[in-house]
């Protein structure tokens, strides 16, 4: 069975969500991949009224994160040089990197910005032990990090995107 | 007949811009090549606001590699940067030298001119020279072409590592004017 929300919310759109319910009540699946943090009170049993309430929270930080991938913009003088901004195949996996790093790690970075390079730039530094890990992720879908401290190399990786548990491990360990 | 336009676009270009440097004008100067960098000769580089951080340090995603733009210090002196086509007044101006950018044979500045007869529309600078990507095992005293890019993972790690050192070199020569 697949009922809609009823736009009781205002940050809500019953167009965009739709749960599917077993028989129990006890499962509830929440279709649409981008709400995260849904949780459904079924108060009836009867199919044709079907009521619920919710509790709907979005984690501020994680959005925050999402919202500042999508805002890079190049300058307008790199723009001038034939600089290409980021293309949103670019944004995507930087967004599911950058995402994956805060939700597995609860990391946040201090930058979000445009590479000269093309692509998207992120940095997060780890105050206690002075190391900073730079990801660049390009247009082309690559991906390349280093970790350095206080200017010296530690380590770089390619294919940041494939692995990024050992440079986050590395970046945290003291 | 091409040097003589040369010339002479040279000559129109020094009357209409009486206060253009001299040093920068082609003239009839030829290319220089490769070979002729010597490890001490200094690149210089113009910054402006947008490419410090919150520390006013110069960030890594603002250094450009390859063909990375450079004045020759040979040909020019540190202010000339704000000459250059978009720059500044205000702008600030780095320096690397050339054994730093030739580091572990990564890449090699090559001589590249701008003069009358390619680059329109932009002022003629003589000491212009891009520092450009080497294949491993080149030798630093070939020219690689323009726009050259390996794109497989190892390289976008190598290219990574480079810009970090060039990052670490930078000397700044004159600071960036914030008004």
């Amino acid at each position: 069975m697949s009922v809609l929300i009823p736009n009781t919310n205002s940050e809500l759109k019953t167009a965009d969500l739709q749960i599917k319910m077993d028989n129990s009540f006890g499962h509830v699946e929440v279709a649409d991949e981008e709400i995260q943090y849904m949780n459904l009170t079924l108060t009836a049993d009867d199919s044709s009224t079907v009521g619920f309430r919710y509790n709907y929270t979005i984690d501020p930080n994680r959005a925050q994160i999402q919202n500042l991938i999508y805002a890079v913009q190049i300058p307008e003088r790199w723009r001038e040089q034939g600089i290409e901004p980021p293309n949103i195949s670019c944004k995507k996996l930087a967004e599911k990197i950058i995402v994956e790093v805060y939700d597995r790690f609860r990391l946040y970075p201090i930058r979000i910005t445009a590479t000269i390079e093309g692509g998207i730039f992120c940095n997060y530094k780890n105050f206690s032990h002075n190391k900073e890990l730079s990801i660049e992720i390009y247009n082309d879908l690559g991906c390349a990090a280093i970790l350095t401290r206080g200017g010296e190399l530690l380590s770089s990786y390619e294919s940041f995107q494939n692995n990024i548990e050992k440079p986050i491990v590395d970046f945290i360990a003291s | 007949m091409k040097a003589f336009k040369t010339i002479l676009k040279s000559l129109s270009w020094t009357l209409s811009h009486p206060r253009y440097p001299q040093r920068l004008i082609c003239w009839n100067r030829k290319k220089q090549p490769s070979g002729s960098f010597k490890d001490p000769d200094k690149l210089f580089h113009g910054f402006s606001k947008p490419d410090l951080d919150e520390n006013y340090k110069l960030r890594l995603e603002t250094i450009r590699f390859p063909d990375f733009s450079c004045n020759w210090d040979r040909f020019s002196i540190m202010s000339d940067v704000r000459l250059r086509s978009k720059g500044n007044l205000s702008d600030g101006c780095y320096s690397i030298n050339v054994s730093q950018c030739r580091f572990q044979n990564t890449a090699t500045p090559v001589h590249e001119p701008i003069c009358f007869d390619k680059d329109k529309g932009q002022p003629p600078n003589f000491s212009h020279v891009e520092v450009r990507l080497l294949k491993d095992g080149e030798a630093i005293h070939l020219e690689p072409p323009k726009n050259r890019k390996l794109d497989s993972k190892t390289e976008k790690k190598r290219r990574l590592e480079y810009r970090h050192f060039i990052l670490q070199s930078i000397k700044v020569e004159l600071d960036a004017y914030f008004g």
